[in-house]
C-alpha cells in the first residue's frame, strides 16, 4: 500500500474522516484512531513486523520511565545502553546479519558460508530504529522528560505517514504535538493537500518516468557508450531526489490533514554550491540526526583538525552503512566526508568563483559519488565508472529499445523534469512565490495543470515502491 | 472543517466532469487510429477473407502474409499479437466473425508453453482494446478475467491515465492525426530483421503435456461457423526436448480432434533466426513457403 495507490487513498479518506469525527475529537480517541490506523498500515506491508514495532516501541517507552527515575549516572547509562543495544541488535540482525557474514567469508577466504538465513528486512525499521533510539538520548540527556502516556509513545513510533521513510522525527518535536489537543486547521489542511499534489507528481510524473531509463543502463552499462553512462548516473540522481523528495512531500503534506507539523525534509538540495549546503539541504532529518547523535558527541569540531576529521569521516560511513548493508554504501558515505573535508580544507565556499562554476565543482564529485549507491556492489560499481569513459557502445536508439519507450517519451520525460526543477527554481525567488500566493486564478490554474499532468504523464502501470524503502 | 470538506467535494466534482471530457476525446480519437491490430479489427466490416492467422508473437512475426495470397490465390489476414494468448486469439475470431467477417480456414500457431500454460489468462496486448469497451462483446470477454475492467470502463479517464505510456498524448497525436504508426503490413504480418541475440537452444520443459481447455473454446468455435481449423508450430532453432514429449502432445491434439502440422525442427539454421524462436526476414519467407505448401493450399 505505498502512497500513491488506490488502496492507500482509500485508507486515507477512512483514517482522515474518523480521526475528525465529532465523536472523536479527544486526543485520546483521535490519537487511538491514528495509532489502530498506523498498525493496519503496516500491517499491510507484513504483519509479522508488527510484533517488531510494538517490542522496539515497548522497550523505549519502559527504557524513558527508568532513565528519567533514575539519578544515579551509572544507572541512567546502563538504561541507555539497554535501549541502544535492543535497537541495534534488532536493525543488526535484520539488515546487517547477512552482510557481516558475507564480510567474515571474505575475511576468512572461505569459499562459501557455512551457513546462512533468509532474512527479510523489514521495512521502515532503519527509520523507527533512529526515532526511537532518539527518545531515549534526550532524555539521558535531560533534553526532555519522558511520556507517560503509552498510547501518545506508539502512536510517536508508529504515525503512519512518516513510519516507512521519515522524515525523521524528535521526539521533543512530534510528541507535544500528539500529546495536545488538535482542532482542524483549514489552510493547514490545504496546505498539506498542496504539498500531497506536488509531491505526487514528483514521484509519478518524474521519478517513475526516469526508472525504465535507469535500469535499463544500470543493467547493461557495458553494452552503452560513455554519454549514455553519464546520461544515466544524471537520470538517477533527478530519480532519487524526486522520489524521496515527493514521498517526504507526501508525507508531511498528510501529516497536516491530522495538524501535524513534521519537519522539513528537503530544501531543493540540488541548487547547492557547496557540498556543506546541500548535506543541509539533502535529507535533512537524517543528516540533523546523525549530526546529533553521532557526530557532536564524539566531538564534533572541537579538538585538533584531525580529531575534526576522524569524527566527520566516522560519522559519514556511518550514515552510508545506515542507508544499506554493502560495502558500496559504505564507500558511498566515506567518499562524502573526504568530499566535505576536503571543500573545507581548500576553503571552497569562501572562493569567488561564479555560481555556475560553484555548482559544478561540487555537482561532478556528487555524481560521481552516486554511482556507489546505484550499483549493486563494489565489483558495478568500478565497471560503470570506467564505462562512462568509453567511446565506443550503443546510443540513444539501444536505451530507448532497452527502456521500451519512444523518442517523443523520452524527450517528454526530459522536460518534466527540467519543469520540476524549474519550478524549484523560482519557488526559491520571493517574487515569484508572493506572485504564486497572490493569485488565486494563477494559483489554480497551477493545481489543474498538475493534475493534468499526473493523468496524462503519470507512470501507473509500473508504480514502484519509494527507493528509500530498501533502507 | 466544513469549508474544507465543501472544497474536496468541488474539486472531485470538477475531476470527474473533467476526466469525462477526457474520456470522451480520448476514446472517439483512439476508436479512429490503427496503430495496434486492436484498432484496426474493431474497424473492420463485412470483409471476406479466405485464411486468418491466429497467435502470439512467433505468428505474427514468422509468416509472409503477401506470399500467401500471391501463391494460393486467397485473401489472408494475420490477428496475431505478441505475448497473445489462446483467449485473446478466440476474441479476435469472435469479434471478427460478430462484424461481419468471414473466412473458411483458421491457422492457429501453437506453442508448447500454451499447451497447458496460461488457461484462462490475457495477455499485455489485451490493453490494446481498452478504446473499445462499449463493445459488449469486447467488454463481457475482458471483464471476465477481472473486476479491474469494470474500473476501466466505468470511472471516468481512469484506463488512459493508468496506461498513458500507450494510450497517452503522443498516441492521441498520432491517432488524431491519421498518423499511421502501425508495425504490420495490410495482411498483418511483419517481419523482424535483427541481428541474433540470446541462447541457441530453446529448452521448454520435458514433462507430459495436458490439453489447455481454452483451446477447446477455440476449436468449438470454429466447428460451429464451419471454419477449418489447423494448429502448427512454427520452427525453433534448436528445439532441446526429451524424444517422447512431441509425440505426445500430437497424439493429445489429435486425440481432441485438431489438425495439427509440427514445423518446430524445419530450419535449423541460425541465419534464419533473430533469437532462438523467432525467425527473421528470410527464415519467416522459407517458412511461409512450407506452410503454403504443407498447411495453407497444400
Amino acid at each position: 500500500m505505498i502512497f500513491t495507490s488506490l488502496p492507500f487513498a482509500a485508507f486515507l479518506v477512512v483514517v482522515f474522516t474518523l480521526h475528525w469525527l465529532p465523536l472523536s475529537r479527544s486526543k485520546r480517541h483521535q490519537n487511538a484512531i491514528l495509532l489502530a490506523g498506523s498498525y493496519f498500515f503496516y500491517g499491510w506491508w507484513d504483519p509479522r513486523f508488527l510484533l517488531l514495532l510494538l517490542v522496539s516501541s515497548l522497550v523505549d517507552f519502559l527504557v524513558g520511565l527508568r532513565l528519567h527515575a533514575a539519578q544515579d549516572p551509572r544507572v541512567r547509562n546502563r538504561w541507555l545502553i539497554a535501549s541502544v543495544v535492543t535497537n541495534l541488535s534488532l536493525l543488526g540482525f535484520f539488515k546487517y546479519f547477512n552482510f557481516f557474514l558475507e564480510s567474515l567469508r571474505l575475511a576468512l577466504g572461505w569459499n562459501e558460508l557455512p551457513a546462512s538465513l533468509h532474512i527479510i528486512l523489514p521495512i521502515g525499521i532503519s527509520f523507527y530504529t533512529l526515532q526511537t533510539l532518539s527518545y531515549t538520548i534526550d532524555i539521558h540527556q535531560r533534553r526532555m522528560a519522558p511520556t507517560t502516556n503509552l498510547l501518545h509513545f506508539l502512536t510517536f513510533v508508529s504515525f503512519f505517514p512518516q513510519l516507512l521513510a521519515g522524515p525523521i522525527e524528535r521526539a521533543r518535536s512530534l510528541l507535544p504535538q500528539l500529546a495536545a489537543p488538535r482542532v482542524f486547521d483549514h489552510d493547514k489542511a490545504v496546505e498539506g493537500c498542496r504539498q500531497m499534489l506536488y509531491g505526487i507528481f514528483k514521484k509519478v510524473v518524474v521519478a517513475d518516468r526516469m526508472a525504465p531509463y535507469v535500469d535499463a543502463i544500470f543493467a547493461q552499462q557495458d553494452a552503452f557508450g560513455g554519454g549514455i553512462n553519464v546520461l544515466g548516473l544524471v537520470l538517477f540522481s533527478i530519480q532519487i531526489y524526486c522520489d524521496f523528495s515527493g514521498y517526504s512531500d507526501m508525507a508531511i503534506g498528510m501529516a497536516k490533514l491530522f495538524r501535524v507539523d513534521l519537519m522539513t525534509n528537503f530544501d531543493r538540495p540540488y541548487f547547492s554550491t557547496s557540498m556543506r549546503e546541500l548535506w543541509t539541504r539533502w535529507h535533512i532529518s537524517l543528516s540533523t540526526w546523525f549530526r546529533d547523535y553521532v557526530y557532536i558527541p564524539l566531538g564534533g569540531n572541537r579538538g585538533t583538525r584531525a580529531q575534526w576529521a576522524r569524527n566527520l569521516m566516522l560519522t559519514f560511513t556511518l550514515s552510508g552503512l545506515w542507508h544499506g548493508a554493502s560495502f558500496n554504501f559504505i564507500f558511498w558515505g566515506a567518499l562524502h566526508g573526504a568530499f566535505y573535508i576536503v571543500e573545507r580544507l581548500t576553503k571552497y565556499e569562501q572562493l569567488k568563483w561564479p555560481t555556475l562554476l560553484k555548482w559544478s565543482g561540487i555537482m561532478v564529485p556528487y555524481l560521481l559519488a552516486r554511482v556507489f549507491f546505484r550499483a549493486e556492489d563494489m565489483h558495478h560499481a568500478w565497471e560503470y565508472l570506467s564505462n562512462m569513459f568509453s567511446s565506443s557502445g550503443a546510443g540513444l536508439a539501444r536505451l530507448l529499445s532497452a527502456a521500451n519507450t519512444t523518442p517523443v517519451s523520452f524527450l517528454a520525460t526530459m522536460v518534466l523534469a527540467a519543469l520540476l526543477f524549474g519550478i524549484d527554481r523560482l519557488g526559491m525567488l520571493p517574487r515569484w512565490t508572493s506572485l504564486f500566493h497572490g493569485n488565486a486564478l494563477l494559483r489554480r490554474s497551477c493545481y489543474a495543470m498538475l493534475l493534468l499532468m499526473i493523468a496524462l504523464f503519470g507512470a501507473f502501470t509500473d508504480t514502484r515502491a519509494f527507493i528509500y524503502f530498501h533502507f | 472543517m466544513a469549508r474544507f470538506l465543501k472544497k474536496i467535494m468541488w474539486l472531485t466534482l470538477a475531476l470527474i466532469a473533467s476526466a469525462y471530457l477526457l474520456d470522451l476525446a480520448f476514446t472517439a480519437v483512439f476508436q479512429r487510429g490503427r496503430t495496434v491490430k486492436a484498432q484496426w479489427l474493431h474497424g473492420m466490416h463485412d470483409q471476406r477473407y479466405d485464411v486468418v492467422i491466429l497467435g502470439a508473437s512467433r505468428a505474427w512475426w514468422n509468416i509472409d502474409g503477401t506470399s500467401i495470397d500471391t501463391v494460393c490465390g486467397v485473401r489472408s489476414l494475420n490477428l496475431a499479437n505478441n505475448h497473445g494468448t489462446i483467449l485473446e486469439a478466440l476474441h479476435s475470431l469472435e469479434l471478427f466473425l460478430a462484424q461481419g467477417n468471414t473466412t473458411g480456414l483458421a491457422l492457429y500457431q501453437m506453442d508448447l508453453n500454451r499447451m497447458d500454460r496460461d488457461r484462462g489468462m490475457l495477455s499485455k496486448s489485451a490493453y490494446d482494446h481498452l478504446p473499445f469497451l462499449d463493445d459488449s462483446l469486447t467488454y463481457a470477454h475482458l471483464s471476465a478475467h477481472s473486476s479491474e475492467w469494470a474500473a476501466y470502463r466505468y470511472v471516468p479517464f481512469y484506463r488512459y491515465a493508468k496506461f498513458n505510456h500507450r494510450w497517452g498524448l503522443e498516441e492521441l497525436l498520432v491517432s488524431g492525426l491519421g498518423l499511421n504508426r502501425s508495425v504490420f503490413d495490410s495482411t498483418g504480418s511483419h517481419f523482424r530483421d535483427r541481428a541474433f541475440s540470446g541462447p541457441e537452444t530453446y529448452r521448454p520443459e520435458n514433462r507430459h503435456y495436458n490439453l489447455n481447455p481454452d483451446v477447446l473454446l477455440l476449436r468449438d468455435l470454429c466447428r460451429r461457423k464451419g471454419i477449418r481449423l489447423k494448429l502448427f508450430m512454427a520452427p525453433y532453432l534448436s528445439l532441446r526436448l526429451a524424444p517422447g514429449v512431441l509425440p505426445q502432445v500430437k497424439e493429445t491434439l489429435h486425440a481432441n480432434g485438431f489438425e495439427f502440422h509440427d514445423m518446430s525442427n524445419r530450419l535449423p539454421n541460425k541465419r534464419y533466426f533473430y533469437d532462438n524462436v523467432h525467425l527473421n526476414g528470410e527464415g519467416g519467407r522459407r517458412f511461409t513457403r512450407m506452410l503454403i505448401d504443407e498447411v495453407v493450399c497444400p
